[in-house]
């Protein structure tokens, strides 16, 4: 009988001391539900028009000393993405529910295996709110932000998180890979695109 | 009473006894470790070579597809992992586990560990000329283009290959494997896609079985559908379609012993009505059934102690037996009824008839092609034992008169032999040059024989659907027509496959190719990796590499010595590489070049360079050259068979008999050719074997016909013989295996034939 009383106790404590704990569950819970839903909000709030976006991109990648800096335009029309790099070099990727098709040379070459980023691509700057839902945890971060991040393979092998930022409008967008590989992508919206900034290849 | 309890009555079925005993415990103990195999294209080889030993390797007879539909996205991708989860079939120790599923990450995780290892030692072909020709501002320009897309690529590698040469080379390789109109998203585990709005997803699975080894198979095969039923009645709107080897095999499988349970239990049926009706007692029918019984466990026996893996088919045809061995049964019954002086008299033709018989499927046994040598073994062991238990166990168990035979029978004997025997010898003649005149005429004039393997065997009419199915959703898949490439050592081997792609390129340039896939593209040999090296380490010494690395801020990769071998390889190339097993003149290395879409006459095959040692193979028409081949030794064995026994004949009966059963032989034969001819059938080899059967009972009814024996006695046996030959064998005819449906109706129009014509020898045998 002695024996028992300590495991009974211990087993009272427990029980006692998971009341407080149960109760911080529930209220996170409804915290990561209200963050969701305010994610979404600020996401519908950000849908994009169809039409040309001027871009500046700023890319950290592992084993470079300095990041890559690139500009060019967007082209977002209802189904595609035209990302178009006027400086440094010019290059043309064009992304769609098939995939990405890239330039190879001269020609554009769908990627095998790419349709998901394309998607993703897509979805990201149309804020495509079923499919960032059904492939991320959405939640708002500070500085206007909502955090996506990647609930499934494969994404989760290739992205830890994107964020989008902004304010009245969708400013900033910050990809951020597994590999560590750092892309931040600022828009400028159509009427106020400066399309006479200089843009070098390394800062 | 003293001839039922003589000693010499009780060794004789002691002995009977024994051996039945000593067949059933061997069995027992050998048929639960025998696998059986059932692929048509098993049977054929009897002197195998690595070419066939390569591709039986080669995994993708061991790959199975699945697309399951009908459902929303996300109920898809549950049902899939309830699937993938439910039907992991874990290993029991001692064999690995039957069924792993190939999933799209693991693919892609082997991928990226490649990538990451291919770096400065790959390169694509057009990068490759822009090297050569000193084009450095192109590849540094295209290395920017990449370094910017917003696509992530493999940064781990970027010090060694600062260009991305090597990430750029395998995404042109990976466009190459794109095919038009497949999209296909890897999605936990699987891929998923989109046809016409209707949402699929789409399995890939690997058996560590041989889907033709029915022992593993079908329970494989019955653990899949009865998974994939318990979801659809979960999920009622689920649809699936499934593509592989397995599920042909395994029908295929369940088709031969279904038919062989049948038409074998149906034979048997009209043999015992026919017993029944005939001598109206239970003894010859129990003499018959233990004839036959022992028969059929003799030649299984046989069959097992000689062949590892039996034949499904080959029991199919084996079914057989019961006719040639009934027909000994009846002539040892009639016969013993006559006494023991008729059953002394009877015994020559009974010996001759079996020894022409054995002759007969003894030519089998010379034909490279395991199907037949089986059935060989187990007709000429099976017909053995039929004869020596009629020889010595019927006259020890039946008594002279104890079984009266129906007056119907014996009636309906008669009329047959007086009908013949109203022809004078010079009709009779005249009737057997004119039929066998006439068939002759029909047969030249409408023969055709055809050897394409694929006409062997109809597939089931479901399954094509679900392979088409699986086709529309997954996209094209390589073709079942090879480039194998031989070597002595792996490096000889990836250059000599480099030395075909000029070729590779222009047929696919000419449209008579759509793709490949070579290990040599992803592998280049250890020479051309060092031959890149050197002209990258040259070219980094550029002014323009230099701008390039300082804008970077990169220093000058250094020399690589780590160079590729192919146990970097990702499984799906490294599966294309083999070591045939030594002998049969096999190569030490060969690699195959899947081909896609390829439309390849002679003349463009004959461009092979021959430094490279490659050779076009194609399975089906290998197997259909192989089966052309045999159909011609099983003819000219044929030929030889029917003249040994003639100059047998011609010795026992003369010159004139063996004449007059050559042309009856010849008028049973060519009409059951022309039967199968006017139904629109070209002639197989399986029509041949048919031919082989029906000359052996043939022969039979010409022997008892002309041995002097009591006419009506030796018509009332061959009748009830050929009856019982006739329901065995019409029921093959309406097999669904084209094969075998060819095999019954040459048979069964072969026996009829026969039966009607041969009384027509009596009156030719008689000297006038």
């Amino acid at each position: 009988m002695n024996n028992k009383k300590p495991s009974l106790l211990f087993v009272l404590a427990l029980l006692i001391s998971s009341l407080p704990v149960a109760g911080m569950g529930t209220v996170l819970a409804q915290t990561s539900q209200q963050q969701a839903l305010t994610a979404q909000a600020q996401l519908a709030l950000w849908q994009l028009p169809a039409g040309r976006f001027e871009f500046q991109q700023q890319k950290w990648i592992r084993g470079l000393k300095r990041p890559l800096q690139s500009s060019g335009y967007l082209q977002l029309a209802q189904d595609s993405v035209q990302w178009v790099t006027e400086k440094p070099v010019q290059q043309q990727v064009l992304l769609n529910k098939q995939g990405v098709q890239q330039q190879l040379g001269t020609e554009l070459k769908l990627q095998p295996g790419s349709e998901l980023i394309g998607q993703l691509m897509l979805a990201v700057m149309q804020q495509d709110l079923a499919f960032l839902q059904q492939h991320f945890v959405l939640k708002t971060a500070e500085d206007s932000c909502v955090q996506l991040q990647p609930l499934k393979a494969p994404l989760t092998g290739f992205y830890r998180y994107i964020a989008l930022c902004g304010k009245e409008r969708l400013q900033q967008i910050e990809l951020l890979e597994v590999s560590g590989n750092r892309s931040e992508i600022k828009l400028s919206p159509p009427q106020a695109a400066n399309t006479n900034q200089v843009a070098g290849k390394t800062q | 009473m003293s001839r039922f309890l003589s000693p010499g009555r009780w060794l004789k079925w002691g002995c009977w006894l024994g051996t039945l005993f000593m067949l059933l415990a061997y069995l027992a103990w050998q048929l639960p470790q025998r696998h059986w195999s059932s692929s048509i294209t098993a049977a054929f080889p009897a002197a195998a070579d690595w070419q066939r030993d390569v591709l039986a390797d080669h995994n993708a007879s061991r790959q199975l597809r699945l697309v399951l539909t009908g459902l929303d996205a996300e109920t898809l991708a549950q049902v899939a992992t309830a699937l993938q989860q439910n039907m992991l079939l874990p290993s029991d120790g001692v064999a690995p586990a039957v069924l792993s599923w190939i999933t799209p990450e693991q693919q892609l995780a082997q991928l990226q560990a490649y990538i990451s290892r291919t770096a400065g030692l790959l390169i694509s072909p057009t990068a490759q000329q822009q090297l050569a020709n000193g084009q450095y501002a192109q590849l540094t320009e295209a290395g920017w283009q990449r370094l910017f897309s917003p696509v992530p690529f493999q940064e781990t590698a970027l010090p060694q290959d600062p260009l991305l040469l090597s990430q750029q080379a395998i995404e042109t390789l990976l466009a190459s494997l794109q095919q038009p109109g497949q999209q296909l998203t890897a999605a936990g585990g699987f891929l998923t896609g989109n046809s016409n709005g209707q949402h699929f997803v789409l399995l890939h699975a690997q058996m560590s079985i041989d889907p033709f080894d029915t022992a593993l198979a079908v329970p494989l095969h019955a653990a899949l559908q009865q998974q994939l039923t318990k979801l659809q009645q979960q999920y009622p709107a689920l649809r699936w379609y499934h593509s592989g080897v397995l599920f042909h095999a395994v029908k295929a499988a369940q088709r031969a012993q279904a038919e062989m349970s049948w038409y074998g239990g149906l034979s048997l049926l009209a043999i015992v009505l026919l017993l029944g009706l005939v001598f109206a007692s239970a003894t010859p029918l129990l003499l018959a059934l233990a004839t036959l019984t022992t028969a059929a466990l003799a030649g299984l026996a046989a069959v097992v102690w000689l062949f590892p893996a039996p034949h499904v088919l080959a029991f199919v045809f084996a079914t057989t037996l019961i006719g040639v061995a009934i027909d000994y049964s009846f002539h040892g019954l009639l016969a013993v009824q006559q006494g023991a002086a008729f059953f002394r008299r009877m015994l020559p033709g009974l010996s001759l008839s079996l020894l022409s018989t054995l002759l007969g499927y003894a030519a089998l046994l010379l034909l490279p092609m395991t199907i037949l040598n089986q059935v060989a073994v187990f007709m000429l062991t099976g017909l053995t034992v039929a004869y020596l238990m009629v020889r010595w166990l019927y006259p020890a168990v039946l008594q002279q008169g104890g079984l009266p035979v129906s007056a119907v029978a014996r009636r309906c004997a008669t009329a047959i032999i007086r009908c013949w025997q109203r022809l004078t010898l010079r009709q009779s003649w005249s009737l057997l040059l004119g039929a066998a005149g006439c068939s002759g005429l029909v047969f030249l004039s409408v023969y055709q024989f055809s050897d394409d393997v694929r006409a062997f065997n109809q597939p089931d009419p479901q399954l094509k659907i679900h392979e088409q199915q699986v086709q529309l959703y997954s996209g094209q898949s390589f073709d079942n027509k090879f480039l194998l490439v031989s070597a002595d050592n792996p490096q000889t081997l990836l250059q000599r496959e480099s030395l075909l792609k000029p070729l590779l390129q222009s047929w696919q340039q000419q449209g008579v190719l759509a793709g490949w896939q070579a290990v040599s593209d992803w592998l280049p040999s250890q020479q051309a990796q060092q031959q890149l090296q050197q002209q990258l380490q040259q070219a980094y010494q550029s002014v323009v590499f230099s701008r390039y690395f300082s804008e970077l801020g990169l220093a000058v990769p250094a020399p690589i010595s780590q160079w590729l071998s192919t146990a970097d390889l990702p499984d799906f190339l490294a599966q294309q590489l083999f070591q045939p097993k030594a002998g049969l003149g096999a190569p030490p290395y060969v690699s195959v070049i899947l081909l896609r879409d390829a439309r390849l006459d002679a003349a463009q095959l004959t461009q092979l360079p021959a430094s490279a040692n490659a050779m076009y193979f194609d399975p089906v028409a290998d197997a259909s050259a192989r089966v052309a081949a045999v159909r011609q030794l099983l003819l000219q064995g044929l030929m030889l068979a029917v003249a040994a026994a003639l100059l047998l004949l011609c010795w026992r009966y003369g010159l004139r008999q063996s004449a007059a059963i050559a042309l009856f032989l010849l008028v049973a034969v060519l009409s059951a050719l022309n039967v199968s001819l006017l139904l629109g059938q070209a002639l197989t080899l399986f029509h041949l074997v048919g031919v082989l059967l029906v000359v052996a009972l043939a022969f039979d009814y010409a022997i008892f016909f002309v041995s002097g024996l009591d006419t009506e006695e030796v018509q009332l046996a061959v009748g009830l013989s050929a009856l019982t030959s006739m329901l065995a064998f019409g029921m093959l005819a309406f097999s669904q295996t084209p094969v075998i449906a060819g095999f019954g109706l040459t048979v069964l129009t072969g026996i009829l034939v026969a039966v009607l014509t041969a009384p027509v020898l009596i009156k030719i045998g008689v000297k006038e």
